[in-house]
């Protein structure tokens, strides 16, 4: 653990004190100050998806530039020396692993102090929200003179936001409506709302309402209900956007473990870009998954699905871009976010498997690599 | 020893058969490709042979047990850039099973005043090092932990003479404390102060071996050209 514990703080040391940290660093801050020139009417939400969106790029920058470190080692014959040393391969490849994957971590607490600081400062105060997902019936439509659609609302909750994410479905309708009118039914209560066609519309059920019915009353337009969900103010904004970036961090910090693998046989840029294409496959895996399933080509390309489902397999889950859409909506994540992060921490585990291992050519001269 | 397969196989090594006990000394001589570099690299255990076998304290080299009792300087020691001085020797002593933060610090002080480093100099960062003050950080890097067994290649290459002297002690020190040297160089008086023995290589042979004494008792040259000369013409 000692032999680990030093040649991991090793690793650190050498890329904090790297230029291309430096450089990183300054570049982080100045793209970070460019958000803030951004026209932002939307209570800050706009400011936290740039400052986070330009959090996860650096974020993923430094673990796939940190994973690759083993090419400039056996350039500089520090590889060489090292195995001469007590400790064996799979311990200095490990520690690359855990230098990389730690810093992204620390990077995205960082990162997520210094986007909250200055949203807050730019701002003077941030509205987030915590929010519990709702199930919503299957296929969920809104439609003018239809039956009410009912949502079941979970127990508990009592004056708890409910925010419902509508999208409007156009059939041939000639300028159809930006705003729409809801009528809502609860617990013996009754009301409406206005909205926009496309976003959230948001009501207080009566306290006890264990389900709402929704009747849309403008005409022209039919609406889809995509989402649901109970919201709550958030307890501390900055803590909030803080564990957004521990979050990224631990999503970003999944494809450690490739960068280190790739780099064994390839250069620190390949293995950098390579990783950092993974990353970017695992942030839109489903995105690529039903693309895949849509996808229906004859000829020399009729490969091309299955070579995005095999790549949103090997891809790890790391929605990296929901978590910045949702903060930019002013949902904070709540602890349940937690959850998010556990198959990017397995797939990280399983990765560093292989990225570790003494390669067969090794074992059979039986060096120590 | 053979790098490569089929056509393209090099044999680096052929016949090499040496033995190396505590608290001697015994030098490779050579000019360049002749194999002392492979050779170190064998004791070391970085390379496995294609052929014959390497022992090292009782059992095959290269093994954990074996590397943590050998130190080894290479011959470009300017590879911690980013480290200090203090942190390389540090790194090497943690690496090498040194356990206690008290005793560590004490062996990386004792190191560092052993090869005649500048306090200045354990507050640097390795880039900003000369070849010389490498060259001495590499050794207190590998003296640090004590070991049995200290591998150097070219350890004087780019001292001063001073920087020479002092590394040189380090070694008589090394030798009476019981421990053994393997040392590649060109430089006489490094041979002729270190070594009691020495092997001569050519072209992956040993083509001269014997106490150095004697090797060159009938060579007054400056350097060890008489000597590198002599196998191959006559």
């Amino acid at each position: 653990m000692a032999e680990l514990v030093a040649l991991t703080s090793r690793h650190l040391r050498a890329t904090l004190r790297g230029r291309a940290t430096r450089a990183g660093a300054v570049l982080f801050v100045l793209a970070l100050a460019a958000t803030l020139l951004l026209p932002d009417a939307s209570g800050g939400g706009l400011l936290l998806l740039a400052g986070l969106l330009v959090l996860t790029f650096f974020v993923s920058g430094f673990a796939v530039g940190a994973g690759a470190a083993l090419p400039e080692d056996r350039v500089a014959g520090r590889e060489a020396w090292l195995a001469s040393l007590a400790p064996p391969g799979w311990k200095r490849r490990l520690a690359v692993v855990l230098a990389a994957w730690s810093l992204a971590v620390v990077m995205g607490v960082l990162g997520g102090l210094a986007v909250g600081g200055l949203a807050l400062i730019a701002r003077g105060d941030l509205a987030l929200d915590t929010h519990e997902p709702i199930a919503l019936p299957e296929r969920a439509l809104l439609a003018p003179g239809a039956a009410p659609t009912a949502v079941a609302l979970p127990p508990g909750g009592a004056g708890r936001t409910l925010e419902i994410d509508v999208k409007p479905l156009y059939r041939l309708q000639r300028a159809p409506p930006d705003r729409v009118r809801i009528a809502w039914s609860a617990a013996g209560q009754r009301g409406t709302l206005e909205a926009s066609a496309r976003g959230p519309l948001r009501l207080v059920p009566p306290a006890g309402a264990n389900s709402i019915e929704l009747a849309l009353e403008t005409q022209r337009i039919r609406l889809r209900l995509a989402e649901a969900r109970r919201l709550e103010p958030a307890g501390s904004p900055l803590v909030a956007i803080v564990w957004t970036g521990l979050l990224l961090g631990l999503l970003a910090g999944a494809v450690a473990p490739i960068a280190v693998l790739v780099s064994r046989a390839t250069t620190g840029q390949t293995a950098s870009a390579a990783a950092f294409l993974l990353l970017l496959f695992g942030a839109t895996k489903h995105g690529l998954i039903g693309m895949a399933a849509d996808l229906h080509i004859g000829g020399w390309l009729a490969f091309a699905p299955d070579l995005l489902r095999t790549v949103a397999w090997i891809a790890p889950e790391a929605p990296l871009l929901h978590l910045v859409a949702e903060a930019g909506a002013l949902r904070a994540p709540g602890v349940a976010a937690a959850g998010l992060v556990l198959p990017a921490l397995l797939y990280t585990a399983i990765t560093a498997v292989p990225a570790c291992v003494p390669a067969p050519a090794a074992l059979s001269r039986g060096v120590n690599a | 020893m053979t790098y490569g397969r089929g056509p393209r196989a090099v044999e680096a090594l052929k016949g090499i058969d040496f033995e190396l006990c505590g608290g001697e000394c015994l030098g490779l001589l050579g000019p360049n490709g002749s194999g002392k570099s492979t050779t170190i690299k064998l004791v070391l255990g970085t390379l496995r042979p294609t052929g014959g076998s390497v022992v090292t304290f009782g059992g095959p080299a290269g093994r954990r047990a074996a590397r943590a009792r050998t130190g080894y300087v290479p011959e470009e020691a300017r590879r911690f850039g980013a480290l200090t001085g203090r942190e390389t020797v540090d790194l090497f002593a943690r690496l090498q099973g040194v356990r206690g933060r008290a005793e560590r610090a004490r062996r990386v002080q004792e190191a560092l005043e052993a090869v005649g480093l500048a306090r200045e100099a354990w507050r640097q960062r390795l880039a900003g090092y000369s070849r010389g003050m490498a060259r001495r950080l590499a050794m207190a890097a590998a003296w640090v932990h004590e070991p049995d067994l200290l591998v150097l290649d070219e350890p004087t290459s780019g001292l001063d003479p001073l920087g020479s002297e002092e590394l040189l002690s380090l070694l008589d020190r090394h030798r009476k404390r019981g421990g053994a040297i393997l040392l590649s160089t060109h430089d006489r008086v490094t041979a002729t102060r270190a070594c009691d023995r020495a092997l001569v290589l050519a072209e992956g042979e040993v083509v001269l071996e014997g106490a150095l004494d004697d090797l060159l008792a009938d060579d007054d040259s400056p350097s060890l050209i008489g000597l590198m000369r002599r196998p191959s013409h006559g």
